[in-house]
């Protein structure tokens, strides 16, 4: 294998996450006129909004996922922002200037201007995710914690059969010595581990997936690659799944999952003809300007049911079914075909900034304190903040590129007094 | 669509004047409006806050008008009059930006309850300035036994509101005996903090009733209002004499008339200067010049409205890559004032003098213009109009394939869900990116036709989607119209297609284009 | 029927309930219906459901609560406390209500029955001749009984 390589960098800003927040935080900086170096730990920038699909029935649902591929466009015209994937940071040290940063870039693997798209690899490969696409260019890369060369060099199927040589399973990575003023903190959110609560049956039970899944299946083309292998004819929306949890230290409210599922009940009742959905919940949470027009209009198509399922089983007749307390005051036993777990979002982990303050819920930063942090220089953008909707991690990014070049230009003052 | 022409754009002879670039009006009314003064003052523009309070403001201009006696706002980013009616008489002021950040307009719901505002019954900001003035609380503490909240029942509450009533009951529990009530529907805990605060809250004893059906009956009688209700859980008729009953409160937007004048047409049913759509996640308005910040755009949760403080600063600053492009162009002797242009403009770009002008700073060059004008005054030309036929002429020519389809896309939705394809779609489709779908005139889709192509496929984004707020609505009539237009002529109209999309939706491109394809070979 | 005056209600009883060993998460319960839909008993016996419980306990419906049979009913599986989300435990508050009702003097007659028999007997069954005789053919010794241990223990 070639040896790893060297490399230095500066910049402006270091961003530590290529989701939305830290992305717009990057075309903000370059509008002020500042470099920044995006650091993704994915081969491909968007973080979760690249695996979200679009919600428009035959008009638009405002769900801002569209806004990424518009976000990336600047991305790409712009020469002030670089975007580093399959990146890792290994440590952050404060320095004379600010910071400096060691990042490991694992290797692209599969070369992108030489690689055709042509899927011969993906034909080959006998494991399954380590070849993964890109859901915005298609561009393939290699998951080498699946590739079983990686494991024991057992198999090179992939790069034996591209006809265009584009596999490179040898080159080593690069270490990067990057040096950065400021560094804004949008590592986003982890999704809640739905195993966690058992008793809905995720990973156990056929026909129970979650709310991040299901997204990604309507992005990839649903109709084709139902959870379950049919197209349903009815769905159950199971609300604050690692949200509002006291008992497991989750007191909180994720924000956007009532809005995610009612906007996608709509899409899923526009494209399935009869489709039956119900919605279990406890309160409904707001979202969009009009919406107590939205919330009316949701009690038409949706049965709204408040009440939290004690358990979600393997079905009879159809797939699932599921336990919980009617509005009659009756146990009733619901048999769906679908069953979606509205997962909350839990705090991102950032073990490599040493100091860094989180707040009660895990998130980075205080309450009060908006976008800055208990350190002096590193700001906080989007959902590792605090549960966000895209709109709301894309105002949260123009907040905290405006503070750091703000926290930059005093830098230049306070030097030169 | 209801449209109408705004008065703002009429200049008069008045020449299109950019001489105040760095000359902002905030409209103003508490810390919100100061805040955004003194942070666009930071960054060296010279501010004009209007606002009406007057303990809040040394004014800083002698004889400066407040924000309540603004009566309108017209002309162009960079160049805006602002004229205010006060008793001394009418002034104005030259302006390059007004910025709309007026705090919420409060109002109690009583009304909705069918309750008049009584020391007994008191709003929400009424019972808050009670607790905050601990003289002014009662004597007798038992005398606030019971203390009942409405919230949410007959319209949907907010975090915003409920946070507030959470500060009331956690002031309220450190007064002995009270045992607060909520009445509401959802608890509305999307917000910092709000759940470990709702807990606590109920910890300290607060019952909180929560309606799915039928709220509680507010009956008035003699010794004070009366709450009956089914209690929610058990299904048992209750009631109960609260001591004090707090009626919440409609957040709304500010009173934006005078600037509405000046953002045109698209959003007139409503009381925002934004349209509802995700192209408009920020502060900015379709018009060039005119940022709504906070409630001004229906945003009242403090720790966004706090981002939109900085988004205005980044507003003023962005870079308006557009502008690199020349702006359509009106043939003076050809346009004859029909006003078309000034109607169906959706930035309020264009006015007019002897013949129709386009404010070259306003225009996001959608198109919408050119294609629409019936005089074909106003050309396109350097960006897209007559390069558009020529790309289909060039581009058909080339294709060796049959059949040939010719795709228009929006870039900003279609051009999106192609590019996530890469090379891989079949050389059988010509693309041809347009700025919006709004830009694609009925001489495109026939230039298409006469250069040999079989099918075309326009592609725009979704309703309520469109940057240009409904240039999407515009091409999907134009069409329409095609296809009327061919059926006429008597060929084949389903060859001509509009099919929204959006850069997230390259499967959906794909599926119509396959769609057109199928339908040439079928008919050979 | 009549109108519950809320006023009426003692808002304290939540309190004394919290107050009391195992009744601390009382009064966060948010109503999920979670610990219902769990609850084996409920599904035989609608008169037990513990939101409705606690419920009439945050209310301070104390007569309705804790002169009732059903506060009895529970077997306590912790099936509701396994699905409570914000941790109210409900199957020992449970046991704090019953163990209000007994110091208020609400014991139902079973109960009441049963304490007599471990007072006179120091079991809940009166060991009697019959069954010593029984023994004795197995080769097991005679059981004597030792009321006197749970006078103390009681």
């Amino acid at each position: 294998m070639t040896p790893v390589q060297k490399q230095t960098m500066h910049t402006d800003v270091l961003i530590l996450g290529g989701g939305i927040a830290g992305l717009q935080s990057a075309v903000e900086l370059s509008r002020m006129g500042l470099d920044s170096v995006v650091v993704e730990r994915a081969p491909f920038p968007g973080g979760h909004v690249a695996h979200f699909a679009c919600k428009a029935t035959d008009r638009c649902q405002r769900c801002g996922a569209c806004v990424l591929e518009d976000i990336l466009q600047h991305v790409k015209s712009s020469s002030a922002v670089r975007v580093q994937v399959r990146t890792d940071v290994e440590r952050i040290d404060r320095s004379a200037h600010g910071f400096s940063v060691s990042v490991f870039q694992r290797p692209l693997r599969i070369i992108p201007d030489i690689c055709s798209e042509c899927g011969k690899c993906e034909e080959v490969c006998p494991m399954p995710g380590a070849l993964i696409r890109s859901p915005l260019d298609q561009a393939l890369s290699i998951d080498e914690s699946r590739c079983s060369f990686f494991r024991d060099r057992s198999c090179k199927a992939c790069s034996e059969v591209c006809p265009e040589g584009a596999v490179d399973l040898h080159t080593g990575g690069e270490e990067i010595d990057l040096t950065a003023r400021a560094t804004i903190v949008a590592a986003g959110f982890k999704p809640f581990d739905a195993s966690e609560k058992a008793r809905f049956g995720h990973g156990i039970v056929p026909g129970v997936v979650t709310s991040l899944e299901l997204d990604a299946v309507l992005r990839d083309g649903a109709g084709t690659c139902w959870p379950n292998g049919k197209e349903p004819r009815s769905i159950a929306f199971i609300q604050c799944v690692g949200s509002r949890d006291a008992a497991i230290g989750r007191n909180y409210c994720s924000r956007v999952c009532c809005a995610n599922a009612l906007r996608m009940a709509k899409l899923l009742k526009n494209r399935i003809q009869g489709l039956e959905v119900t919605l279990f919940y406890m309160d409904l949470q707001n979202f969009d300007r009009d919406y107590d027009k939205r919330i009316k209009e949701a009690e038409q198509e949706v049965a709204l049911v408040r009440s939290i399922p004690a358990e979600i089983r393997k079905g009879q007749d159809r797939p699932v079914e599921i336990i919980y307390h009617g509005r009659n005051e009756e146990r009733v036993t619901q048999a769906v075909d679908l069953v979606v777990l509205s997962i909350g979002m839990s705090p991102p982990s950032i073990d490599f900034l040493q100091g860094l303050v989180v707040g009660s819920e895990g998130f980075v930063g205080e309450e009060g304190q908006g976008v800055h942090t208990n350190m002096d220089g590193v700001f906080v953008a989007g959902a590792a903040r605090g549960p966000k909707s895209i709109e709301e991690s894309l105002a949260d990014a123009v907040r905290a590129a405006g503070e750091a070049s703000s926290y930059l230009r005093k830098d230049i003052g306070g030097g030169s007094q | 669509m209801k449209r109408r022409i705004p008065e703002s754009v009429f200049l008069g002879r008045e020449p299109l004047s950019k001489d105040h670039m760095n000359k902002v009006l905030v409209l103003g009314g508490d810390r919100l409006g100061r805040e955004v003064t003194k942070r666009l003052e930071r960054e060296g523009y010279d501010v004009i806050l209007a606002e009406d309070s007057a303990e809040c403001c040394e004014p800083r201009e002698p004889g400066r008008a407040p924000v309540s006696m603004l009566s309108r706002v017209r002309g162009f980013v960079g160049g805006f009059t602002a004229s205010f009616a006060t008793p001394d008489g009418d002034r104005t002021e030259r302006v390059g930006y007004v910025i709309a950040a007026q705090p919420a307009r409060v109002s109690a719901r009583h009304s909705r309850y069918g309750l008049t505002r009584t020391d007994r019954t008191p709003s929400l900001s009424d019972f808050e300035a009670l607790l905050k003035t601990p003289e002014r609380l009662p004597v007798r503490r038992q005398e606030w036994l019971h203390v009942a909240f409405l919230l949410g029942l007959e319209q949907e509450s907010n975090p915003v509101v409920f946070s507030r009533v959470l500060w009331c009951i956690e002031n309220l529990c450190s007064i002995r005996n009270t045992q607060p009530y909520v009445f509401t529907r959802h608890i509305k805990v999307a917000g910092a903090g709000l759940e470990e605060r709702y807990r606590n809250c109920r910890e300290k004893g607060a019952l909180f009733f929560k309606f799915d059906g039928s709220g509680p009956v507010v009956v008035e009688e003699q010794d004070g209002p009366r709450l009956q209700f089914v209690e929610p859980m058990l299904g048992m008729e209750m009631e109960l004499i609260p001591d004090l009953l707090i009626v919440d409160e409609d957040l709304e937007p500010p009173e934006l008339t005078p600037l509405l004048e000046a953002v045109p047409t698209a959003i007139l049913s409503e009381p925002f200067l934004q349209p509802d759509s995700p192209r408009f996640p920020g502060v900015e308005t379709p018009k060039a010049g005119i940022l709504a910040v906070g409630p001004a755009r229906g945003v009242f949760d403090p720790d966004v409205v706090a981002s939109d403080i900085e988004s205005v600063v980044a507003a003023l600053k962005k870079d308006r890559y557009w502008l690199d492009k020349a702006a359509p162009e009106v043939d003076p002797s050809k346009c004859t004032l029909c006003l078309t242009c000034i109607r169906l403009c959706p930035h309020g770009a264009i006015t007019f003098r002897d013949a129709a002008e386009i404010d070259p700073d306003s225009c996001v060059r959608c198109g919408i213009c050119a294609a629409e004008c019936p005089m074909q005054a106003i050309t396109f030309s350097s960006a897209e109009d007559v390069n558009i036929i020529e790309m289909i002429r060039d581009g058909v020519a080339c294709m060796n394939t049959s059949p040939t389809i010719v795709a228009f896309l929006c870039s900003r939705s279609g051009a999106q869900a192609h590019e996530a394809w890469g090379h891989s779609l079949s050389p059988a489709f010509l693309t041809i990116v347009v700025r919006c779908a709004g830009t694609v005139d009925l001489s495109h889709i026939l230039a298409a036709f006469r250069h040999g192509a079989d099918a075309v496929l326009v592609g725009g984004c979704f309703r309520g989607n469109c940057a240009s707020v409904y240039g999407n609505v515009l091409g999907e009539q134009r069409v329409e119209h095609a296809r009327q237009y061919l059926t006429q002529a008597g060929i084949d109209a389903s060859l001509v297609k509009f099919v929204s999309l959006a850069g997230n939706t390259p499967l959906r491109l794909l599926e119509s284009l396959e769609e057109l394809y199928a339908a040439c070979r079928a008919r050979g | 029927m009549s109108r519950i005056r809320v006023n009426d209600l003692d808002p304290s009883f939540k309190h004394r309930v919290a107050s009391r060993p195992g009744g601390e998460g009382i009064k966060v319960c948010f109503g999920c219906k979670a610990c219902t839909a769990a609850c084996p008993i409920e599904a035989v016996h609608k008169r037990y459901d513990p939101r409705k419980i606690i419920r009439m306990a945050l209310l301070g419906m104390v007569k309705e609560v804790l002169e009732s049979d059903f506060i009895w009913l529970c077997s306590s599986c912790y099936g509701c406390q396994e699905v409570c989300p914000q941790n109210v435990r409900f199957t020992e508050v449970m046991y704090a209500i019953k163990n209000l009702a007994v110091s208020e003097g609400c014991v139902p007659p079973g109960l009441a029955g049963q304490k007599n028999l471990l007072k006179q007997h120091g079991r809940l069954y009166e060991v009697t001749d019959f069954e010593n005789e029984k023994r004795e053919k197995l080769g097991l010794p005679r059981i004597r009984e030792h009321p006197e241990d749970f006078e103390t223990l009681l």
